[in-house]
Order: C-alpha cells, then sequence, then structure tokens
C-alpha cells in the first residue's frame, strides 16, 4: 500500500457496539491527508455509524479515533472542538435547519466563527451556493427545494468554513445518476481546490470506482473490515467472496454458476 | 428524521443548539402566552355576553356592569402573571422533550403529548395548590 502522504485519521482497533449488540469488530485503519476515502459494504453493516464514531456523535466500544496526534476519543469536548471546527458534514438528509433560508443556513457558520461583517457573510454565502449550482436560492427555505437541492445546499454549509475533512453519508441516495455523477465531479474539483480530506459512506458503485482513492468494506458476514484499498484494485483483484460480490453487484455468483 | 440531525449538525459545528433552539423560544412564549390570555379573557366575556343577551334575557349594559364586579383585577392579573410563567415552563419542557426526541415520526409524535403533559398538567396542577394554599 503507497504511504507517501501523513495519515489524517487514524482507527485504531474500534469496536462499535449498540448495548450488547456488536456492529463491528476490531476496525483498523487509516486515512491518509487529501484522499477520498470511502466507507462501504451492504446496508445496515454499519457506514453511518461508524461515519457517526468518526465525527464523536456515538462513542465506541473499544479503540480509539485519532485525528494526526490527537486522540479524539479520549478527548474532552473542549480538546474536539477545534478538531470539530475544521469538520464539514453533509448529513443523508442534507438536515438543513429548516426554520433559516438557505443563505442563513449556509452563513450561521460563518457567523459563529469568523470575523466578518453580516454583508461579506452575505456574499460568501451566495459564493458557495452558487459553487453547488443554487445561485439565486439564497431566500428559499430547505422545505422549498428539492431534495437534490436541499443536498447540495448541505454540501454548500459543510464548505463554509473551507474544511480539512469533509464527511458525507450517501451523498448520492435519493439523486438520479446524472445528478450524482454531478456531485461526484462537485466532490473531486472541492478535494483538489480545498486540498481537504474527504470520507464518503455509500454503497454506490459507479461513485466508488470513479473517485475513490482509498476504501475501507465492512463486511456483515465477519463483521469487521474484510478488505481495504482502492477500490478498483480490489475489484481487479478481490481478496474475499464477498468483496467480490459487492463491487460487481453479485455477479460472481453468476458467473460461478454458469462456469460449473 | 430530519429534526434530530438538525440538532447533530449544531453539536457538530460547535454552535451550541441551546442559543438557537431554546433561548429565541423563551421571549416568544413569555411574550405571546399573556397575549393569548388576554384574548382567551376577551373571548370569554364575549362568549358570556352572547350567552347573557341572547338566552337568558338580560340586558347588555347589565351583564357589563355585573361582569364588573365579578371579576376583579386580581383574577385577570393572576391569570396574565400565571401565563408568563407557562411560558417559559412551556419553552423549557418543550424543548427538553425535542432535543431528546427520536428519529422517526412515530416518536415525534410522543413526544409532543409527553410535552404537553409535563407542561400544561403538571405545572397547572403545581399552580392550583399554590392558589389554594393562598387562598386567592
Amino acid at each position: 500500500m503507497p504511504d507517501d502522504r501523513s495519515v489524517h485519521i487514524r482507527v485504531k482497533g474500534l469496536t462499535m457496539a449498540y448495548g450488547d449488540y456488536v456492529v463491528m469488530r476490531d476496525l483498523d485503519f487509516g486515512i491518509r491527508r487529501g484522499d477520498i476515502f470511502f466507507i462501504m459494504g451492504g446496508s445496515g453493516c454499519g457506514k453511518s455509524t461508524l461515519l457517526r464514531h468518526l465525527i464523536g456523535l456515538n462513542e465506541p466500544a473499544s479503540g480509539e479515533v485519532w485525528y494526526e496526534d490527537v486522540n479524539f476519543t479520549t478527548a474532552s469536548d473542549e480538546e474536539r472542538e477545534p478538531i470539530r471546527r475544521r469538520f464539514g458534514i453533509l448529513f443523508q438528509s442534507g438536515a438543513l435547519w429548516s426554520s433559516m433560508t438557505l443563505a442563513e443556513n449556509v452563513g450561521l457558520p460563518l457567523e459563529q466563527f469568523t470575523p466578518l461583517a453580516p454583508a461579506e457573510i452575505g456574499e460568501a454565502a451566495t459564493l458557495k451556493l452558487a459553487l453547488v449550482g443554487l445561485r439565486g436560492f439564497e431566500d428559499y427555505f430547505p422545505s422549498e427545494i428539492s431534495g437534490g437541492m436541499q443536498k447540495r445546499a448541505g454540501l454548500a454549509r459543510a464548505m463554509a468554513l473551507d474544511p480539512e475533512v469533509l464527511f458525507f453519508d450517501e451523498p448520492s441516495a435519493g439523486l438520479d445518476p446524472v445528478s450524482s455523477l454531478l456531485l461526484d465531479e462537485l466532490i473531486l474539483s472541492l478535494r483538489d481546490s480545498l486540498g481537504a480530506t474527504v470520507v464518503i459512506v455509500s454503497h454506490e458503485l459507479p461513485s466508488i470506482l470513479s473517485i475513490a482513492d482509498d476504501c475501507v468494506f465492512l463486511d456483515t458476514d465477519v463483521r469487521t473490515m474484510s478488505a481495504r484499498g482502492n477500490p478498483r484494485e480490489l475489484l481487479a483483484n478481490p481478496p474475499n467472496e464477498s468483496v467480490h460480490r459487492f463491487l460487481t453487484r453479485g455477479r460472481s455468483d453468476r458467473e460461478g454458476g454458469a462456469s460449473s | 428524521m430530519n429534526v434530530n440531525q438538525q440538532i447533530e449538525a449544531f453539536i457538530i459545528m460547535v454552535v451550541p443548539p441551546m442559543d438557537f433552539f431554546v433561548l429565541p423560544r423563551m421571549p416568544a412564549l413569555c411574550l405571546m402566552m399573556p397575549l393569548l390570555c388576554i384574548y382567551a379573557d376577551l373571548i370569554g366575556i364575549l362568549g358570556g355576553a352572547t350567552i347573557a343577551v341572547g338566552m337568558l334575557a338580560q340586558s347588555p349594559t347589565q351583564y357589563w356592569v355585573e361582569t364588573q364586579h365579578a371579576i376583579g383585577f386580581t383574577s385577570i392579573g393572576l391569570g396574565i402573571g400565571k401565563s408568563v410563567v407557562f411560558g417559559v415552563l412551556i419553552a423549557l419542557a418543550g424543548c427538553l422533550r425535542g432535543m431528546r426526541c427520536g428519529r422517526d415520526a412515530a416518536a415525534v409524535g410522543q413526544a409532543a403529548t409527553s410535552a404537553v403533559v409535563l407542561a400544561i398538567i403538571a405545572t397547572d396542577g403545581v399552580f392550583a395548590v399554590i392558589y389554594n394554599v393562598l387562598g386567592i
């Protein structure tokens, strides 16, 4: 595995559980700075749960999450704050604040953490919205726009503070193939312009195969990660059957049946 | 459900959710509850007048004079005073239950019900006891 860049986020021996029910155990991987990193796996395997552990919304049953040289798991709220401030997160449903307009949604993080004047914040919010193709929608409320637009507005909010780490929870869920392709291109160009590390939870094969630099595959059968690396290489050289099945949409079964 | 993620979005962005969810609701309810109380008082008096004049053959003047005798400023003042406290309590109860609301549509209903129970039934009972003890 090439490791020319520094590791930005490291997961050490992470076990995730809801009460006594263990979702995934012994996860161990590092996410390199500037990579587009996919967390992939079947529905309900704990992809979103892993994301929630990375951003500290859930606490691990055991194991640790490190951001560079800071142990995020044992850090106090005060120590977590500066790390979280460099996060940008796009929730599955967008999670825009429903009582605020799009411009206010994007502007709020700026208002909180930058010394900008209200007029400048308005301009910055307009600029961010324009980046995701929502110019002219500044004064709309989240309930007045479509699901895909909400997602793009959520993305504009996530990148309001030019974050170092962008987290996406199923960014293309509910989008048509063309919109999701555009979103992929947007993610790529964001990574290139911001130099951010991007962590994406997804099971969208086209996105995974086209933009991922690295990935981890969560396997429900063994309750841990069963593959790690560039998904295109994993597809060419699958380390095990479940990864192969996932990356080929189950086609390996049919091929196996045909050859026997 | 979207509601929960909106709160998480605040937490993640290190914007205290209290500032944006709880604080604006508090003064808003403290201001609106007395207005609602006055409105309800007026409608009540008007309703009484309709019945007294329309069905009980009282003259409007008679009703007005008797009403002035029956309702003192203490009663109205108590009602309005209570409504301000109610504003605070409803805001607190609503936000408390709302912040702990679950993720699905059913949870929203449950949260709303328990907030109403907490705010109105529990606190109105407390007021009834206090007024009774004070004899007003």
